[in-house]
């Protein structure tokens, strides 16, 4: 078990009672097999027509990227930070040449480029999922901006907190999954949930490659002759829509905020 | 040639403990003076020189530590002293010289590296407590991820020891909550859980308020009663006279006198030496 990945999981998901326990595992795990939803969206079981994931549509298909995409981004802008500030050039020149690239092209391009111009490029028949492609390059995109705002974490740990775990003989992951990282990521959730919530908002550009997300659906809707008239109520609708969530996501890390203090940094 | 580390097996560590457990138990300790120092040389630094780019930290350092000796390193600040130290457990890589730490030789060969510390036992000037666990989980959290110990028996030596330093009601607390002779006496009783065979306090008291000074010293010197292998960069020179086996006075990254504490106190045999003396003594 990767205990960088697994600091970070604790961060988010288990309250401190499961620390230096499996029992912390057990918990995500046992959260991750709650994928009910997922058949229920996807259908071909009990009978269920199977549905298509170019057919998926409105609140769903907001909720389906922006969570993939931040539990894909998440992990992946711990890493890409590690690797920022890694001693070895190699690792270092890999990680900051892939920020600098992902964070420098607007996220339509991504989309865009995944859907339109990715499948010029890869052989005759191999085509794969509409979806999937925007997923990547959403959760690509978002750790890039994910890695920098971890970075910011990581170098506010003072020295000496490397040297004490390094002094007790602990290797580089374990210094990082147990003393860095979990300090690190608590200075940053401030950040973190912002770059969520642009992430939460920013999914709506996926109409431009034809997936309709509650916005699309709207929109879409608004075109529609029975649906005449009723633009206004729609659009406010969804955005009272996207404030509940993006509020819920605050208050939600306000919370969280409050209960890792543990009131070192109030003195 | 440096001897291969060889990792403790869970049952032996299991079976240091018990012992160690054990002789709390037994009656106390001699007194420091009357301890003897064995003949096994636990630490041999042979003309270790470090720069700083074009700077010049530690020149020609040759120093031998036995089994039980006791050390302090004291020094006008910028002498090195920090930084001598600090290369005993690779905090600070030396360039050139060897260091040898219990038989195994400290290269860019990172399985040593991390055996040596796993030996060595470090205090800092600032705690350097980690802010997130409370004070068990620090205490545990290098025996259960670096010794393999199961969570319970981490528990009940985190428990011994915090007891040795006469907090274990502080064990739930964060360290933020706790003064800073507490924290200090955690950051001892971290250490000790790894079972080091050595320990290094670089100035352990410097950070202290004076009514806590004592506190930690005290600590200290139960470590020296039962026969740890002690450096200690400090400038108290009370635990000086009663504690150490060598004094050693460093100026300019250079060891300039080494002697027992009693003539190093009353007949200093360099200039350098006399006036940093009587810098810290009459004040
Ligand atoms: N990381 C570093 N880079 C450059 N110079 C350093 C560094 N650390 C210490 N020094 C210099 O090395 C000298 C010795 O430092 P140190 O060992 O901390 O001294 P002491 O502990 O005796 O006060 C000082 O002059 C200090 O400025
Ligand atoms: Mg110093």
């Amino acid at each position: 078990m990767s205990p960088c990945c697994w600091a970070s999981c604790r961060l988010f998901f288990c309250s401190s009672e499961h620390f230096l326990t499996s029992a912390g595992w057990a918990s995500i795990c046992c959260r991750s097999t709650r994928c009910w939803w997922y058949f229920l969206l996807v259908g071909d079981v009990f009978g269920l027509p199977q549905v298509e994931t170019s057919r998926w549509g409105g609140l769903m298909l907001t909720l389906v990227i922006s969570i993939v995409g931040m539990a894909a981004a998440f992990p992946l802008g711990i890493l890409l930070a590690l690797g920022r500030r890694s001693q070895l050039p190699i690792i270092r020149a890999v990680c900051v040449v892939f920020i600098e690239f992902w964070r420098g092209i607007p996220l339509i391009t991504v989309l865009f480029m995944s859907s339109v111009m990715l499948p010029l490029f890869l052989p005759e028949g191999m085509n794969f999922n509409k979806l999937l492609r925007a997923l990547i390059g959403v959760a690509l995109f978002e750790a890039a901006y994910m890695a920098e705002v971890v970075r910011g974490g990581l170098q506010a740990i003072p020295k000496g907190q490397y040297e004490a775990a390094a002094a007790l003989g602990l290797g580089y992951w374990r210094m990082m999954g147990l003393i860095i990282l979990p300090q690190a990521l608590k200075l940053v959730i401030p950040g973190i949930v912002n770059t969520f919530i642009a992430l939460f908002k920013d999914t709506t550009l996926v109409i431009i490659i034809g997936l309709f997300d509650l916005l699309g659906s709207i929109h879409s809707a608004a075109t529609d002759p029975k649906w005449l008239g009723y633009a206004t109520e729609g659009y406010v609708f969804a955005a009272l829509v996207f404030w509940m969530f993006c509020f819920a996501m605050s208050r939600y890390s306000q919370a969280l905020e409050r209960r890792l203090d543990t009131g070192h940094s109030k003195r | 040639m440096p001897a291969t580390p060889t990792s403790l097996s869970p049952e032996a560590v299991t079976e240091s403990i018990d012992s160690m457990l054990k002789a709390t138990t037994t009656p106390p300790s001699p007194p420091a003076s009357r301890l003897t120092v064995s003949a096994q040389v636990m630490i041999q630094m042979i003309d270790v020189n470090k720069w700083y780019g074009q700077f010049h930290v530690l020149k020609d350092i040759n120093l031998t530590v036995r089994k039980g000796e006791r050390i302090v390193i004291c020094g006008p600040s910028g002498s090195g002293k920090s930084t001598l130290i600090r290369c005993i457990n690779r905090l600070e890589e030396h360039q050139r010289g060897r260091i040898i730490v219990d038989g195994t030789e400290l290269t860019n060969n990172l399985k040593h590296i991390e055996h040596v510390r796993r030996e060595i036992g470090m205090v800092f000037q600032h705690f350097n407590l980690f802010p997130h666990l409370k004070v068990l989980d620090n205490c545990m959290l290098a025996p259960i991820w670096v010794r393999k110990l199961p969570r319970a028996q981490a528990e009940e030596m985190a428990m011994h020891y915090l007891k040795r330093v006469k907090i274990p009601e502080q064990a739930q607390k964060y360290p933020g909550q706790l003064s800073g002779g507490q924290q200090q006496r955690v950051a001892i009783a971290r250490s000790l859980c790894m079972n080091p065979r050595i320990m290094l306090f670089d100035e352990p008291t410097s950070a202290l308020d004076p009514e806590m000074i004592k506190e930690v010293l005290d600590t200290m010197v139960g470590l020296a009663e039962e026969g740890m292998t002690m450096l200690c960069v400090t400038h108290e020179m009370g635990f000086a006279r009663t504690v150490a086996n060598r004094v050693i006075f460093m100026d300019g990254g250079e060891i300039m006198e080494e002697n027992e504490p009693t003539e190093f106190f009353n007949n200093p045999r360099s200039e350098r030496t006399k006036l940093f003396l009587s810098q810290i003594l009459h004040h």
